[in-house]
């Protein structure tokens, strides 16, 4: 079961705004502050962002939000 | 000309939960032409949140760029006691609990197609990919998952 994030809202009011890669999620790429990305992660009803097991949530504090290619 | 296979082993199953990419059969809603809506046939959207975010529900329409699968599929996999993550091939294992109801007007476009298996699921449902969404007052009904509409 993957861990749970639930994206600010001025990430959510973009990703609706984009298209779905699927019913119910986008494939994204996050931009994090401290540089690092996140590639092809799921994000559900726009709104949560699906991790993998060892990505820590504490640490995620997103810049930029796109849709994966 | 054939050659002999002398030893066949399976393989042991691997985790495919992670697998972002839908396996390009290209049979998916997004490669295909649009077609258009009858505006007597419903479509439905699954969703384990009651709150979907692509249901503009002040304007009761879907949002541009959202997906949801034919009445008779929906009808199907319900009746069929089918399992609704693996049909559609979502990406988590949330249980499905929302049916949003559509009823798109005749000069609205959308690409149909079949989905593709993705994550670690088999796909093989109908979707239908609706670019610009739908007019206003187009979404009709929200209901539990199970319960038809009209």
């Amino acid at each position: 079961m993957n861990a749970k994030f639930k994206i600010p809202e001025k990430f959510v009011d973009q990703l609706i705004k984009l298209p779905e890669s699927g019913m119910g999620y986008q494939l994204v790429k996050v931009f994090l502050s401290n540089g690092k990305i996140l590639h092809k992660h799921k994000v559900v009803n726009s709104s949560i962002l699906l991790l993998e097991s060892n990505e820590d949530i504490s640490s995620l504090n997103i810049e930029k939000i796109e849709l994966e290619k | 000309m054939y050659k002999d296979l002398r030893d066949i082993k399976l393989k042991a199953d691997s985790d495919t939960s992670n697998v972002y990419e839908r396996k390009s059969n290209k049979t998916g809603a997004k490669n295909n032409p649009l077609v258009s809506a009858d505006g007597k046939t419903y479509y439905v959207r699954l969703s384990a949140y009651e709150d979907d975010k692509r249901i503009d529900v002040k304007n009761n329409c879907l949002l541009p760029g959202s997906y949801t699968t034919t009445k008779r599929d929906y009808e199907k996999c319900v009746n069929n006691n089918d399992d609704p993550v693996e049909r559609y091939a979502l990406p988590n294992d949330e249980v499905i609990e929302w049916a949003f109801h559509i009823l798109p007007e005749s000069k609205y476009q959308y690409r149909f197609g079949i989905v593709e298996s993705a994550f670690g699921k088999r796909g093989g449902g109908e979707e239908c990919y609706f670019e610009n969404g739908t007019s206003f007052g187009t979404f009709k009904k929200k209901t539990n998952y199970g319960i038809f509409y009209p």
